[in-house]
Formats: structure tokens, C-alpha cells, sequence
């Protein structure tokens, strides 16, 4: 029936939309460049929906109540956070949800052994409305929010990650009637608020890119072991692009790109495209 | 004792720009809605990032509270870091 189209991955450091000025003006043309790549790929692959995959910033949820995965369901969703409006440097928009594959994929995990959360009103705040800025411009492409705990410890194993993936292709494949990209937000390396922030381990970074472009997905989520989710500082959002790469499977990615603004104090940027239907 | 109450402080003002505004202005009768012991307080109300952070409080949330006290970040880098500036 359905099928995944499209992998996309970025960064979705507030800075690049906030204040552009802490890149220089060649970081800028590469980082907005990049972006404008996964525009065009996104444009060209023509889906139907968007799944993004990526982890709540203390905006929907907290230690009160802390779900591991959880889908957005309701049929819009509003982004930026009221928190982030004044500065994030991205316009409110109300984003339409396909419910058709948010609430079938919340049925397919129940019957299929993942217990999803699900929420009926999921703020979109700057790990969505980042990319989402520069990927669909008009913000008018229906979208799939997924959150992946991964800035609350204890976060989730990379091998459910990768297993929650593969599940989502086989739902899309044998349910959903339509064509899906799949947008993994986030960084490889990344310690913001913790004690190497400001600095970027650029060989953990290589090493995980490397492996995206030899199209190593096996090994990469093999790779990602609860010692690399420590190693790679404190927003482990390498489950983001574990969750992608189970779903799209050993594939070679067809565009890769990597921008460290130092100025960012955060992770550096990383990029890539998957074209799994033309293979 | 509560590390719970300190980070929901944390979170509470880093959501609710009213709550914020009025920490802001006055801490001590927001930090009286939350179960806090005296230690608690007075890291809080010193901005002592470096205590927050060997007590527990989660990175981001702390880096969240530094940019809203006005801690900028070198020196909340020095202070979890055990630096002195």
C-alpha cells in the first residue's frame, strides 16, 4: 500500500533561526544551503505527510508524566511554544496532522506490541518548527509528530528505537495509503547545558555520518549503545535518526552535510537525504 | 529534600512567562508554592549553578534557568564545571 519516499535529517538548533549572526557568513550559506536541499528533495518526493521524529523540549512533558514515544493525534497541531514565540524567529502556524496515519499508527502499535502514548494537543516547539521552517516554508504539508524521549533520562534503548522504525515502515507498507517522508530533528553530538557545551566531539560525529553515508544503518543503531548516548552529551537526539534509519533500512544516503558554528555552543549541524524509492 | 521540586520550579518558569515575571521580580513567594528545603533556596536564589548541577537538576532545564536569570553562559560553564572565574 503505502510508502516511505524520503528521509531527511537536520538540525534544529534554535540559533539558526534566533540569531543567524553566530554563523559567519560562509556557515550561513552552507547550513541555509543544506536546508534548501531538503526543501527541494522534500518538494520533488511530493509525500502526503511528514513524520517527524524528534524529543519535546520540556515544553508538552516533564517528570510529572514522561512518555518514551508519544504521536500527536489531534487533527492540527500549533507551533512555536509559547515560551520560545518572542525570540525563536519563526511565525506561529497551525499545522494540519494526516490523522489518518497518526491515530492507524497508534493502532497498529496496540495491536502490534508498541505501546504509544498519544496526545490531542502536542505543542510543536523549536525541535519541529525549526526545520520545519526551512523544509515547508508554507507549513502546509500534513505532518506526523512523534516524540522520542530523549532529554529526560532514562530515554529509550536505541535497539527499541530502531525496532519502533522498522514497525512504522511495515504499518506504512501494509496500512497506509499514501506516500510518507520521514524527518529525523536533531543532532549526532550534542551537550547543551552540560559541562562540554561549546565544544562538538567532530570524530563521534564523522564516525556516525560516516555510516549514514556507506548506508550502514544496522551498524549505526548497533553502535548507539547507552555508553554513546552518554559519550554524545545530553540530548541524545541520535535516537531521532535511529528511529529514521529503521524505518528506511540500509539505504546510502544521497546528500550528507556537516556545518559547526562555533559560535552555537551547541552541537554542530548535520544533514542528510535518503531516497529509499529509487532504489 | 526534593530535586523533583526544584526542576518543577525550573520547568514551571521556563513555561509560564506570567510565573516567570513575577520570579523575576520577587522569588521568594514563587519559591514558597514549591516544597523546598533552605539549601534548595538558596542555591536557587544565589544562582549557584554549580550546586543546581551536583544536586541533579537536569542540563538543559539549568541552561534554561541561567539565560532566565540573566547567568550568561561562560559563567555557567565555569560554575558546573567547578571552575573558578
Amino acid at each position: 500500500m503505502g510508502k516511505i519516499v524520503l528521509g531527511l535529517a537536520a538540525p534544529h538548533n534554535p540559533n539558526i533561526t534566533s540569531r543567524p549572526d553566530s554563523m559567519t557568513d560562509d556557515e550561513k550559506h552552507r547550513v541555509f544551503g543544506a536546508f534548501e536541499q531538503l526543501r527541494k528533495s522534500l518538494s520533488e518526493a511530493s509525500p502526503d505527510c511528514l513524520l517527524i521524529l524528534t524529543t519535546d523540549h520540556m515544553t508538552n512533558f516533564f517528570y510529572n508524566n514522561n512518555p518514551l514515544f508519544c504521536l500527536g493525534v489531534a487533527d492540527t497541531c500549533e507551533g512555536p511554544a509559547p515560551k520560545e514565540r518572542a525570540r525563536l524567529g519563526v511565525a506561529n502556524a497551525t499545522l494540519k496532522v494526516d490523522t489518518q496515519m497518526a491515530r492507524g499508527l497508534l493502532q497498529y502499535g496496540i495491536d502490534n506490541d508498541i505501546d504509544f502514548a498519544y496526545s490531542q494537543e502536542m505543542i510543536l516547539d523549536h525541535a519541529y518548527m525549526v526545520p520545519l521552517n526551512f523544509i515547508t516554508p508554507k507549513m502546509d504539508l500534513p505532518i506526523v509528530p512523534l516524540h522520542i524521549g530523549s532529554l529526560l533520562p532514562p530515554c529509550p534503548t536505541s535497539r527499541r528505537c530502531y525496532q519502533i522504525g522498522k514497525q512504522i515502515a511495515d504499518y506504512v507498507e501494509q496500512q497506509y495509503d499514501g506516500r510518507v517522508a520521514v524527518l529525523a530533528s536533531g543532532s549526532l553530538f550534542s551537550d547543551v547545558g552540560g559541562p562540554t557545551m561549546g565544544w562538538v566531539d567532530t570524530p563521534f560525529d564523522m564516525e556516525f555520518l560516516g555510516l549514514v553515508k556507506d548506508g550502514n544503518a544496522d551498524e549505526f543503531a548497533k553502535r548507539v549503545t547507552p555508553e554513546t548516548l552518554k559519550k554524545g552529551g545530553v540530548a541524545t537526539e541520535l535516537l531521532a535518526w535511529v528511529t529514521l534509519l529503521g524505518s528506511i533500512g540500509n539505504v546510502k544516503a544521497s546528500f550528507v552535510d556537516y556545518v559547526w558554528a562555533k559560535q552555537w555552543g551547541s552541537g554542530a549541524a548535520s544533514f542528510a537525504v535518503w531516497n529509499p524509492a529509487k532504489l | 529534600m526534593s530535586l523533583y521540586q526544584v526542576q518543577k520550579l525550573l520547568y514551571q518558569i521556563h513555561n509560564q512567562l506570567d510565573l516567570r515575571a513575577q520570579f523575576n521580580a520577587a522569588p521568594a513567594p514563587v519559591m514558597a508554592e514549591y516544597k523546598l528545603s533552605e539549601d534548595e533556596k538558596r542555591a536557587l536564589l544565589d544562582k549557584d549553578m554549580g550546586v543546581l548541577f551536583r544536586m541533579g537538576v537536569n542540563p538543559w532545564l539549568l541552561l534554561q534557568y541561567a539565560n532566565i536569570t540573566g547567568v550568561n553562559t561562560p559563567d555557567y560553564l565555569r560554575q558546573i564545571r567547578g571552575e573558578t572565574s
